[in-house]
């Protein structure tokens, strides 16, 4: 546990992490807090349109009459959810994919790497702007699933871990070479120990730091690309509140109501620097001998505009 | 080295095949169809009439036939003709290039100009104060959504101060330089502010590991001064990384920013392919993503050999 203590101690990782936490209770508590108190978040009050800061409403109303503050509560709940599940998926089946390509070699691997550079090659937001747009019927998906109303968060996490990942996919195969010629894996090898065993038990419990690193930086570049998706109207879609669709809203009504664009903008903006920073201080505490994965390294190689 | 540029072209040749028929086969999930899309307003066309119109364009094979017929008549410069803007493809995506060449190349020549002098006061004293406030410069440039930070530049400057146009290249009716510049400004500084971040973060990184070498001490042990032994002897070798990077971002050059281009509605590549997109033009669309690619590879490849030019020390494969 002393570890741990170790961990808090870096102030990156002690400050990025309250913040993440206060935002993750806040976002996910306010819509039993809402039922409790008796207020109803979706209520549209017309004679209150873009209303100043109240005791009633804290930070005003938007431009149909809903309390700005709880909008801006649940719209964090399916940014972060849908940031949160799109890198564990990302993250679970890059390690798969970078764990059985590093371990075994030969020409899985070779194939892995050129896809990974193929991947980085391709612009990325040109490209998640054309899968975004696709006819999802073409593809053969029942028209049940297609019309769904929860379709448009169930496509944009597919989407984001489609195009994510691949980085992680390259640091576990990167680890697990070197892991693989360390003296602990032969002799285990050499015990008799089954491949999928020496990936499970001996390699995969050491990956665990640079997987939590990736993962952490992985979060905050989802909820980058999914608020510029759902910006664009490609992403989240309406009734259904992110921060990235409330922007598009706030766009129309920036003359008169600028504030309706300045907090969601500003809540992604500390949501991805505290994941960037956490991810960082992780990094040093977890890992400092590694080589180290520098923050918005994908966006210097593949951009001047990285993703968002 | 001959041999070496040669694989690697090679190489890059099936790649650009391999990704044009990916590209090729996406474009043709899109919704939408260009012969529905062609008759819907002729109400006087039948069901026969279609049939015999998808048959003209060659719409009735398969998916690998008609793949085949795009990449033959694209590789003698025809592909095609835009549905949007009435052109044929190449006539809409040339000036477009040149649009975003000159906004890209600016912000990239401001994010150095930027990112140069800072990383390597930073890397003078890392875990100083200053290299903190450094990072934490960074770590803002990399997190901020570059969308809602063109909005509030247009917010600030443009729709309350008035100090500069809100989008577009130039005024109606006036062309002059001047006029040209002061549109340049806000997104030239959206991407200066968002890309400089992870620039500056490899200028540091590369200045830090140069400073550490034998060569630095030795050169102060001599009495060089501070800024004689950062300039003359760390910059030079720090630089060799940080030109990689830089060669991989020029491929970004002509790709664009479609974000900050569509936000400040300046025509340029980015926005070109996000309108194609969204309005059923496929043969934009495609031609668009395809020149976007092919940049980016062949920037790759420049990169590899400025590399390898720069550096003897790498061996070529």
């Amino acid at each position: 546990m002393n570890h741990w203590r170790d961990i808090l101690r870096d102030k990156r990782v002690a400050i990025s992490g309250s913040v993440l936490l206060f935002l993750i209770i806040a976002a996910f508590g306010a819509p039993p807090l809402a039922g409790l108190i008796g207020l109803d978040p979706d209520m549209v009050d017309l004679y209150h349109r873009l209303a100043a800061p109240s005791l009633q409403h804290p930070l005003g109303t938007d431009e149909i009459g809903r309390d700005l503050l709880f909008r801006l509560l649940e719209g964090g709940r399916v940014s972060l959810l849908v940031g949160i599940v799109a890198a564990l998926v990302a993250a679970i089946f890059g390690t798969a994919m970078g764990l059985i390509a590093g371990y075994r070699g030969g020409r899985l691997d070779a194939a892995l790497m050129r896809f990974t550079d193929g991947m980085i090659a391709l612009p990325l937001l040109p490209l998640l702007v054309v899968l975004a747009a696709l006819d999802l019927k073409k593809l053969g998906i029942p028209s049940a699933i297609v019309d769904s109303p929860a379709i448009s968060i169930e496509r944009i996490i597919v989407l984001v871990a489609l195009v994510g990942w691949t980085t992680v996919a390259r640091i576990v195969r990167g680890a697990t070479l070197s892991l693989k010629s360390r003296d602990f894996v032969r002799a285990a090898i050499a015990l008799g120990a089954t491949s999928p065993r020496v990936m499970r038990v001996h390699i995969l419990p050491n990956l665990a730091s640079p997987i939590i690193v990736a993962t952490t930086l992985a979060v905050g570049e989802t909820i980058l690309l999914e608020s510029v998706l759902s910006f664009l109207g490609l992403g989240v879609a309406p009734p259904i509140p992110s921060w990235g669709n409330m922007l598009t809203t706030a766009q129309e009504t920036i003359a008169l109501a600028p504030q309706l664009a300045l907090y969601p903008g500003l809540l992604i903006f500390i949501t991805v620097i505290a994941c960037n920073f956490l991810g960082d201080g992780l990094q040093d505490a977890l890992d400092p001998r590694a080589q180290r994965r520098v923050v918005g390294e994908a966006a210097a190689a593949t951009a001047l505009e990285k993703a968002p | 080295m001959a041999r070496f540029i040669s694989t690697r072209l090679l190489q890059m040749i099936v790649v650009i095949a391999i990704m044009s028929f990916i590209v090729y086969s996406l474009i043709g999930l899109m919704p939408g169809d260009p012969i529905d899309l062609m008759i819907s307003s002729n109400p006087r066309l039948s069901p026969a009439d279609a049939l015999r119109l998808k048959a003209l364009y060659g719409l009735d094979k398969p998916l690998i036939e008609r793949y085949f017929a795009w990449a033959h008549a694209a590789l003698t410069g025809d592909f095609g003709y835009s549905r949007l803007y009435l052109q044929p493809v190449l006539n809409v995506l040339v000036p477009r290039l040149g649009n975003t060449a000159i906004l890209m190349g600016a912000s990239l020549f401001c994010a150095y100009m930027l990112a140069l002098p800072l990383g390597i006061i930073a890397a003078r004293r890392p875990g100083s104060a200053i290299d903190g406030a450094v990072n934490l410069v960074c770590f803002a440039g990399i997190s901020v959504p570059s969308f809602w930070l063109a909005l509030m530049l247009i917010l600030v400057f443009a729709a309350t101060l008035g100090w500069f146009p809100a989008g577009g290249v130039a005024t109606i009716g006036d062309g002059s330089l001047p006029d040209r510049l002061r549109h340049l400004v806000l997104p030239v500084t959206t991407l200066t502010l968002v890309s400089m971040g992870s620039h500056l973060r490899y200028i540091r990184a590369a200045m830090i590991e140069t400073l550490r070498q034998d060569y630095i001490r030795t050169a102060r042990a001599k009495g060089a001064g501070e800024f004689r032994v950062l300039a003359g002897h760390a910059l030079r070798n720090a630089l060799i990384p940080v030109v990689t990077v830089l060669a991989l971002s020029f491929g970004n050059l002509f790709s664009g920013a479609l974000i900050t281009e569509t936000m400040f509605a300046y025509p340029g590549m980015g926005k070109l392919i996000y309108d194609s997109i969204l309005g059923n033009d496929f043969n934009l669309a495609l031609a668009g993503l395809l020149i976007a690619t092919v940049m980016v590879l062949v920037s790759n490849l420049a990169a590899d050999i400025a590399y390898a030019v720069i550096d003897p020390r790498i061996a070529y494969r």
